[in-house]
């Protein structure tokens, strides 16, 4: 029985060392890579559609995954986007953007403020439902092309969906910066 | 209807190959059955044999429609010649059922096989038919015949059914392979019903063929592109035909009792353990009489390898190990890495709700939730077997169960109970058989139980099961496309595929997929080495865990070397080692990696080439668990000098404690550095473009994600990881790699 026994491991050892996988005792070294150098692309730019293929990459928060109608998104409770600039003079900021009357007749009147890199540049105030152009300059020095510039728009009341409590603020086709 | 039609000719056909083969078989060796048990018996044996035949068919790369349809006609006609004198006539019929039996019987048989033949029919939407089974069948199909497929370990499993779907795929497609399996499901009870009759328990037998037989999960199972059904019928065919051999001992039983062990290991790696019950079982029953015992062993053996044997070969040809995907450890290769195969035993023992094992028995039972699937609350009362001790089929019964159902204990998901599940049944009823009226109320109950409208009123509405029976699917009126776009997740995603991705084109998926309902390769991340390679590759960038941001710089006086080897001194430990790259210093300068240096990795040698390929986006990995004496070696091919070692490691590894040693121009081996400097360093630039890169350097030009995580970086770095975003469905984006 102990021949047995140490057969066995021996017989497991051949039938495995006759497989048709070749199995090199070692291996050369492989092509050498040469790693990308530099910083990576930008993900997007000064201006971002809704239904652009990298959209998302603009996104920060609170804005839905999934385009609607002819190519707008719903914004929730703090929507926050991010934009790269080629340069900080002379830029506005711009914003399409609509009030569904289905949120509007529970709503009200709702005011938007427009916040860049965390500065207000303004609250306007929407009386109607409908759909809106939203356009101002933007100072120099709140702006840099070293870094992503970040805009918020906070609505001080959004609607509130009494099912889940998920809160709406706009609709959204298009923001971004132009000079 | 005319899809219709040919999946009825698909699964006919088959069946009526299996049949004729196993007429051949069982003239040729003379034996003769009752009437009914007959066909039964001709029907699994000669799947057995026709699987094998298809097998060869594939092998030689003739799995054609044309090649199939003579093949299947050969055989018919060969069935039906030797038959035409009457020799293949059965020699009497079975003891009579009694009436009352035999009317409810026929009536439950006959409303319940309605519903699993209209199942079946259906377009095929179930999760492992759709993903695997029937994938790997169409992918044959395409092909011909087999290839070598070293990116999914599901094509290393023995597929001794999936020849047979294969064959009624040809016909019929996928709706055919899952009539094919009702086949096997409709002659379970069939063949219980027989043995019964045939041993002197008829009403038990009707009794728990019905209980078998209604079950939620085998109805499910059993009309949908999967094995276990077959598997429980063919052991359970196993068991009939051994206990016939037992009171006939006629020794040409030997050779179906052998085909069909061999196949139930052919159907499923699990149901090896037929050939086990069968040796011991003929040793046993042999010895006792004091009869020669090897000769006959031998046999069962021998027919049982002509089964199986195929399987292992192809898996030892193609991925070095003929029990892959498992015994990875006693069959290293390079396609299945270690900590995955323990990962999927994990996977199969751990169910995500099971809170406590307490719970399975209500769980298999009633709810089917958690355990994907319930046999119906009938078999709470499965302890009622153990009534059937008091009799000898009782304990043969009992016995065969426990041994069929051990497998259980590796994977909790209630279809591994299954084949233990008719010898279960049937000791069940004859627990009960003398207990005036049990038997037909818990059969009504048990029915009526497991309708579909009534089990959704108790089991968990996640639960695996037959939920409506549509004959307007089943009979095409309804379009395939919009039943799948509604059943199946992940179907639309698979055409999505096939509409987005070029033929030939390899798609490397984070998400599960319909695979059967598209020709493009999906490398799926955990289905294989490479898969896992490539899975590393593609988080790399996201995950800082992943990036080399580590370096363990040893310094050491200034050697002329041989050969230098960082070994790892830490564990045992559950953590994996892996290094990024291996630098070797002379002074500030790296030493260029020559054309003549040798590399060596221990354990997982085949991929130590990672350590060395100047990447930041691949590493070398142990694959399994830490241990002291890992190692990776160079072999310099000459004397090389040098003074220090840089590892550039991922820092999920702080339990590791690698140290230096090199051999000296003398030969002698010598501890260079024992310690380490460690410097935590940023990520190198460009993670994103150098895993897109190495991506499309193994082949893959096409990202599947699901939403979050990996999907959301590729689509906010879109540019810096170079890919376009060509569609989304089922919740998973595909990505071109630019």
């Amino acid at each position: 029985m102990p021949s047995v026994r140490r057969a066995v491991p021996v017989l497991l050892q051949m039938l495995a060392l006759s497989a048709c996988v070749p199995a090199p005792d070692s291996y050369p070294p492989p092509f050498q890579r040469t790693p990308p150098s530099g910083p990576e692309p930008r993900p997007g730019g000064a201006f971002v559609n809704m239904n652009d293929p990298n959209a998302e990459a603009h996104f920060v928060r609170d804005i839905s995954p999934g385009t609607e109608g002819i190519g707008w998104r719903w914004t929730y409770a703090r929507p926050e986007l991010r934009f790269w600039l080629d340069s900080s003079k002379r830029q506005k900021f711009v914003m399409d953007f609509g009030l569904p009357p289905t949120t509007f007749e529970h709503t009200g009147p709702v005011t938007l403020s427009f916040f860049i890199n965390g500065k207000l540049l303004a609250a306007v105030r929407y009386t109607r439902a409908g759909d809106f152009h939203f356009e101002k300059a933007v100072p120099t020095a709140w702006l840099s092309t070293q870094a992503e510039t970040l805009v918020a728009v906070v609505a001080d009341k959004p609607w509130v969906s009494p099912r889940d409590g998920v809160k709406l603020s706009f609709t959204l086709f298009r923001a971004g910066f132009i000079s | 209807m005319t899809q219709a039609v040919s999946i009825l000719f698909g699964a006919g056909f088959t069946v009526g190959a299996c049949w004729a083969a196993g007429r051949l078989l069982l003239h040729r060796l003379a034996l003769r059955f009752y009437l009914a048990e007959g066909h039964l018996l001709a029907f699994v044996t000669g799947s057995a044999c026709w699987s094998a035949v298809v097998f060869c068919l594939t092998a030689l790369g003739l799995a054609r429609e044309a090649v199939f349809l003579a093949a299947g006609a050969l055989v018919i006609a060969g069935a039906l010649w030797v038959g035409r004198d009457g020799s293949l006539r059965p020699a009497d019929r079975l003891p009579v059922l009694p009436r009352f039996w035999k009317t409810l019987f026929a009536l439950v048989f006959a409303i319940y096989a309605a519903l699993y033949l209209l199942n079946a029919m259906a377009p095929e939407a179930s999760p492992d038919g759709s993903a695997y089974h029937l994938a790997l069948v169409g992918r044959y199909f395409r092909e011909h015949g087999f290839h070598r497929i070293t990116t999914n370990m599901y094509a290393s499993l023995s597929q001794g059914l999936e020849m047979l779907f294969l064959f009624a795929f040809a016909f019929g497609r996928h709706s055919a392979a899952a009539l094919l399996h009702c086949a096997f499901l409709l002659t379970l009870p069939l063949a219980m019903l027989s043995y019964a009759r045939r041993f002197g328990f008829p009403s038990a037998g009707a009794a728990g063929a019905l209980f078998v037989f209604v079950s939620p999960l085998v109805g499910v199972d059993g009309s949908s592109a999967y094995n276990d059904v077959a598997a429980a019928s063919v052991l359970f065919t196993l068991f009939y035909l051994l206990q016939i051999w037992d009171r006939e001992r006629h020794p040409a039983l030997l050779v179906p009792i052998g085909l069909v062990a061999g196949f139930a290991y052919a159907i499923k790696y699990t149901a090896c353990l037929g050939l086990l019950y069968a040796a011991g079982f003929v040793a046993w029953k042999l010895w006792r009489a004091r009869q020669p015992v090897l000769r006959p062993l031998a046999v069962v053996a021998l027919c049982a390898l002509l089964m199986m044997a195929p399987w292992m070969l192809k898996n030892w040809i193609w991925v070095g190990n003929p029990v892959a995907p498992f015994f990875n450890r006693l069959f290293p290769n390079p396609y299945i890495h270690i900590s995955m195969e323990e990962a999927y035993f994990q996977r199969l023992r751990h169910y995500d709700g099971l809170t406590s094992y307490w719970a399975i028995p209500v769980e298999t039972t009633v709810r089917g939730g958690v355990l994907h699937g319930f046999l119906g609350p009938l078999f709470l009362l499965a302890p009622l077997g153990l009534l059937a001790l008091r009799c000898a089929a009782g304990r043969r019964l009992m016995l065969a169960s426990l041994l069929f159902g051990a497998t259980y204990l590796a994977n909790f998901g209630t279809r591994f109970l299954l084949p233990a599940l008719p010898c279960l049944s049937l000791a069940m009823a004859l627990g009960v058989m003398n207990l005036r009226g049990a038997l037909p109320a818990l059969v009504m109950a048990h029915a009526l139980a497991s309708w579909p409208g009534v089990m959704s009123l108790y089991c968990n509405s996640y639960a695996w099961r037959i939920q409506d029976a549509s004959v307007a699917a089943g009979l095409r009126r309804m379009p395939e496309e919009a039943y799948l776009l509604d059943r199946l997740p992940g179907y639309a995603a698979a055409r999505l595929l096939e509409a987005r991705v070029p033929p030939g084109e390899r798609v490397f998926g984070l998400g599960g997929l319909a695979h059967a309902y598209t020709s493009r390769e999906v490398l799926v991340g955990y289905e294989a080495a490479l898969n896992n390679l490539l899975s590393d590759i593609l988080w790399t960038p996201v995950a800082r865990e992943y990036q080399p941001v580590w370096r363990l710089r040893y310094p050491f006086p200034a050697e002329t070397l041989r050969r230098l080897r960082v070994v790892q001194t830490a564990g045992p430990s559950s953590g994996e080692w892996s290094v990024s790259e291996l630098r070797v210093f002379d002074g500030p300068r790296e030493c260029a990696r020559a054309p003549q240096w040798r590399l060596r990795a221990h354990p997982n040698p085949f991929e130590v080439q990672l350590a060395f390929d100047n990447t930041p986006v691949t590493r070398w990995r142990s694959w399994q668990s830490l241990f002291p004496g890992m190692y990776l070696e160079i072999d310099f091919g000459g004397p090389l000098r040098a003074d220090s070692v840089v590892l550039e490691c991922t820092p999920d590894q702080w339990y590791s404690r690698p140290r230096v040693v090199g051999q000296l121009a003398s030969g002698q081996w010598k501890t260079l550095a024992e310690n380490f400097q460690l410097a935590e360093v940023p990520a190198p630039p460009g993670l994103r473009r150098a895993a897109a890169e190495e991506l499309k350097t193994r082949g893959v030009n096409y990202l599947l994600v699901e939403d979050g995580s990996i999907a959301t970086d590729l689509s906010t770095h879109a540019r810096a990881w170079g890919v376009t975003l060509l569609g989304s469905a089922d919740r998973a984006r595909l990505y071109r790699l630019d």
